[in-house]
């Protein structure tokens, strides 16, 4: 299947082994990255020593020093003992806003469906269902019809659930959706 | 806000079950808050006490911490809570000594006797480490210092410090990072050399 | 003093007006965008306009404590309303059949476009403040969004040059070409003379439930995007119950869809007229894995090809 290869995952500009649990402790890694760095901390007993010898220059440069020796200790075997907590999922504080308005203006969207044909990637083969729409190209090279059943009602609820999170300036509790024809192989 | 940024998300981890999330949280803020119980209770064993059963009680009321107000705020509140409800069962409890005076209910009793465990050994070493990472600061170059001193005394986030000394985010971050490692090279052994006091 | 006059006039424009400047200044004129499209009341009109179709919207912002609370009324062709609270948005509509009302997820629109993270942003996007411009008869800084890499769109932003309101943002596709544009024709900031906005009482029917065991894994995102949700609900007018996650950089956003796979299934891939969303579908093991987005192709392929199995 000709996905788009594999991008390799940029590094941070400074890529070094322990530079992520710096910027986790200044809270400074997307909620995604800080998820990872937190659970690799967790298991990393080396990481976790320097998670609190961070903490101690920090909270040294502030003029705070404690012996908590004895005070971690009591704490961990205290929270071991504690049966898990287990908290509804908080709500994002910012829901994600998108900005393609909603269901009325994907019914005139145009679609252009682009098959997946093997050998010849990107000839359209079929648009229809809006308005004006250009005749079915006949092309044998592709592969028929199949997925050519695909009505545009089918995608239009991917659409829509898209645009839910969106702000539904024109939003309509009824989808009105002219049917497109998709093609495409199965990989 | 980076701050509140760690802690929101520390915080939601330890909510859908991850303990280690929660010891994360109190590696940060054990010392600090001590320091604050310290003020309140001079019996350093009892301000030891007091700190766990805060920790533990934090921990029991995640569910119920709704994250609009920032999460060391939380905390300090149950800390002073809990010290006060000691106090106040202290008080009923202690004999009266003769040098102890009655009366002010409100005001943590100065003059109860007390058992200072914070040995004259530990309050060195204290002492020595704040002092070592001072140094330790004043030793960097200075765009490190710079940038350690930023984030953590003036609590900046990495782009407003990338605003105050001129240079792309990435750069904050790897000063930083390189600050504190050059700092905890020179801590680490003073850190070794006693197992078990964790500092 | 004609000299003194030319020195204050080159003082007045930024050194850097219309090229490339310190992220750090653009950063500053982000966030406050995105402080006084919440912080800030108003009320207005604007047009959203998009390839060939328009709306024109009439809106009002009051904050509320640390939240804020909006409504919308769209002035053109069936009679609609949205109102935003805190946590959610309710449209109601006027038709044949009466008054409806459907609950939404989204509560976020013109002009609070914005992620909470701007700094985030600069990691990929160029950054750029050009010239002042007038929108809705005030003086707007324009702030250009390029997307550094093929990933994203890229935006065009004018923030009214006192409050940082947006009051114009358009979302640019390839050479430029506009694929969206939200601009007010009219805005008052500072009041809104309408009372609260009353958040009709819908009954909460809890139909949202997070992701738990999927059986398919994100391997990897394209660059600068991070998971915003993972919910399994139902989709609109269908009655199979599929995972829905949410992707996004900060302005794009898509979407992934999980379900099981057809006995048939082929795979799709489409484009909306002028490309700005981008759609393609295919099987991962048992299942039908459908990606849409507001992005470039490149985007929702990466989404799609990087996944596993669990």
């Amino acid at each position: 299947m000709t996905m788009a290869q594999a991008h390799k995952w940029a590094p941070p500009q400074d890529a070094t082994a322990d530079a992520w649990l710096s910027a986790l402790m200044d809270g400074e890694l997307d909620d995604d990255e800080a998820g990872r760095a937190i659970t690799r901390l967790g298991k990393d007993a080396g990481a976790m020593r320097i998670w609190s010898e961070y903490g101690l220059i920090g909270d040294a440069l502030r003029g705070c020093v404690q012996d908590t020796a004895s005070l971690d200790r009591r704490v961990k075997v205290a929270l071991a003992a504690e049966p898990t907590v287990l908290a509804p999922l908080a709500k994002s504080h910012r829901q994600p806003v998108y900005w393609v308005a909603a269901a009325a203006v994907v019914a005139v969207i145009s679609w252009t469906v682009v098959s997946m044909a093997p050998n010849n990637p990107g000839v359209p083969v079929a648009v229809n269902g809006a308005p004006n729409a250009p005749q079915m190209v006949e092309d044998e090279r592709v592969r028929p019809t199949s997925a050519q059943d695909m009505a545009a009602n089918e995608v239009a609820p991917y659409l829509v659930a898209h645009q839910d999170y969106a702000f539904t300036v024109a939003g309509a509790p009824d989808m009105n959706i002219t049917p497109v024809s998709l093609s495409g192989d199965a990989r | 806000m980076s701050e509140q940024d760690i802690d929101r998300q520390l915080v939601e981890r330890a909510r859908q079950g991850d303990k280690r999330a929660f010891e994360m949280l109190v590696e940060k803020y054990q010392r600090r808050l001590l320091r604050l119980l310290s003020r309140m209770v001079k019996n350093a064993e009892e301000v030891e006490d007091i700190a766990q059963e805060t920790f533990i009680k934090a921990y029991r009321a995640l569910p119920n911490f709704r994250g609009d107000a920032a999460f060391y705020t939380w905390l300090y509140r149950i800390g002073v809570n809990t010290a006060k409800n000691y106090l106040a069962g202290r008080k009923k409890t202690m004999p009266t000594l003769s040098d102890q005076a009655m009366g002010d209910d409100d005001e943590p009793d100065e003059r109860l006797v007390v058992q200072d465990l914070n040995t004259p050994e530990t309050a060195l070493m204290s002492k020595q480490i704040a002092l070592a990472v001072n140094e330790a600061v004043d030793a960097l170059p200075e765009e490190l210092r710079s940038a350690i001193t930023l984030r953590e005394m003036e609590g900046l986030s990495y782009e407003e410090i990338a605003e105050s000394m001129n240079c792309p985010i990435g750069t904050v971050r790897s000063r930083i990072f390189r600050a504190r490692e050059a700092i905890a090279a020179k801590l680490r052994p003073m850190l070794g050399t006693s197992q078990d006091t964790r500092w | 003093m004609k000299w003194l006059f030319c020195l204050l006039a080159i003082m007045a424009t930024p050194v850097w007006a219309g090229s490339a400047i310190p992220d750090s200044e653009a950063v500053s004129w982000l966030r406050r965008m995105s402080d006084a499209s919440r912080k800030l009341p108003y009320e207005g009109i604007f047009v959203m306009q998009m390839g060939d179709r328009m709306q024109t919207v009439q809106v009002e912002n009051r904050p509320n404590g640390f939240a804020n609370e909006s409504r919308l009324v769209v002035l053109d062709g069936q009679p609609r309303e949205v109102r935003c609270s805190r946590t959610e948005s309710v449209t109601l509509a006027w038709g044949a059949k009466g008054q409806q009302m459907e609950r939404r997820m989204g509560n976020r629109h013109f002009p609070d476009l914005l992620p909470e993270n701007v700094a985030k942003l600069v990691g990929f996007y160029s950054l750029r403040l050009g010239k002042t411009i007038r929108v809705a008869g005030q003086d707007c800084q324009l702030i250009e969004l390029t997307p550094k890499d093929r990933y994203r769109w890229g935006y065009r932003l004018c923030a009214e040059q006192y409050t940082g309101l947006p009051l114009k943002a358009v979302m640019v596709g390839d050479h430029d070409r506009p694929l969206l544009q939200y601009a007010f024709v009219k805005v008052r900031q500072g009041v809104t003379s309408r009372a609260a906005v009353a958040m009709p009482s819908m009954p909460s029917v809890e139909d949202l439930h997070p992701v738990e065991n999927s059986p398919i894994a994100v391997r990897q995102l394209p660059p600068g995007y991070s998971q915003l949700a993972a919910v399994k609900r139902r989709l609109p007018n269908r009655d199979v119950e599929v995972e829905h996650w949410i992707f996004s950089d900060g302005l794009s956003h898509i979407s992934m869809f999980v379900e099981p796979a057809p006995e048939r299934m082929v795979s799709v891939k489409g484009q909306s007229a002028r490309g700005l969303m981008n759609l393609l579908t295919r099987k991962l093991g048992n299942y039908q894995v459908t990606v849409v987005g507001d992005a470039p192709s490149p985007a929702v392929n990466f989404v799609a090809g990087n996944l596993d199995l669990r």
